[in-house]
């Protein structure tokens, strides 16, 4: 580029500037219409997904981590390997008892 | 900020009324930028409007209320540009299409109803739209927004999202294109004085 273009491109540039400040002066910012925010909250309303979608979608969402926790709960409970024998209750215990207690005397009558 | 974050926060959980407030504080802002992005003032308020009807579905993905007004200007930015794409599918009659009794016409009834600065806008405004048009929708955007708007390559940064080398060299090439617009109007305009 001799020294003449580029002479002549800045000089363009500085054109295009006070152009561009131009522009800005004759596209202020318009005072909105009084129909601004009810024209607004109408294409809201109208955008909207339809009533009983937007509380079964939240139902759903919630619940889904919940059921997640509900199934892992439910295969732990059934993966863990239960005692088979259990742990005797007092009762079976005193039931064992008197049936060790009575059996030599069954015993006993059995020979009588 | 034109609001206080404590706002962002309560629009975005669902409050209409933080939401009416973030409207109030912003429109201004937005139609001015809308303006000057897509240059023609009787759809400065529609597009205005999908800027917000956007912002009142994506609130709730905004991170921080810190965030919340470069979130805003790109949502300007894509309105403005879905705009101006529909507008290149059904391209309307501007100036430069009409004939030259339409063109009278027009200066007529702009002469009678408008004042002399009013004309002297109107014919920047067309100026400038015919020097965008040598750009692509993406550029004509950038350029506005860096030139017009006076937003600096930090703010373009964060409201597009690319690193600051990627805009310049976008920047500097839409720069070159509108300058060569710029200097074969104003050639046109030395031949006919």
């Amino acid at each position: 580029m001799t020294p003449d273009e580029a002479g002549h491109m800045r000089e363009e540039e500085r054109g295009l500037e006070r152009l561009w400040e131009a522009y800005r002066r004759a596209t202020p910012a318009p005072e909105p219409s009084a129909n601004f925010m009810p024209e607004l909250w109408a294409k809201i309303e109208a955008t909207r997904p339809v009533s009983w979608v937007e509380p079964l979608r939240l139902l759903v969402t919630r619940l889904a981590p919940l059921l997640a926790l509900l199934i892992v709960a439910l295969g732990l409970y059934w993966w863990n390997p239960r005692s088979t024998t259990a742990d005797p209750s007092y009762v079976e215990v005193l039931a064992a008892d008197l049936i060790e207690e009575q059996r030599p005397a069954l015993f006993i009558g059995g020979e009588i | 900020m034109l609001v206080e974050p404590e706002v962002i926060t309560q629009a975005r959980s669902g409050d209409p009324a933080a939401f009416n407030e973030l409207v109030r504080a912003y429109r201004r802002r937005i139609l001015g930028t809308v303006f000057r992005l897509i240059g023609r003032q009787e759809d400065v308020e529609d597009v205005g409007q999908e800027v917000f009807l956007r912002l009142y579905h994506s609130l709730d993905q905004l991170r921080t209320p810190e965030v919340f007004e470069p979130w805003l200007y790109r949502l300007t930015v894509n309105a403005a540009y879905d705009y101006l794409r529909r507008q290149k599918r059904q391209p309307e009659s501007r100036m430069a299409d009409l004939s030259e009794e339409q063109v009278l016409m027009a200066d007529a009834a702009a002469s009678g109803r408008l004042a002399l600065e009013e004309k002297e806008k109107s014919q920047i405004r067309e100026m400038v739209a015919m020097l965008l048009d040598q750009v692509s929708e993406e550029d004509r955007i950038l350029l506005t927004l860096k030139e017009v708007e006076g937003l600096s390559l930090k703010e373009l940064e964060k409201i597009y999202q690319v690193n600051e080398n990627a805009l310049k060299v976008r920047l500097f090439r839409a720069r070159q294109r509108v300058i060569k617009g710029y200097e074969a109007i104003q050639k046109q305009e030395q031949q006919v004085k």
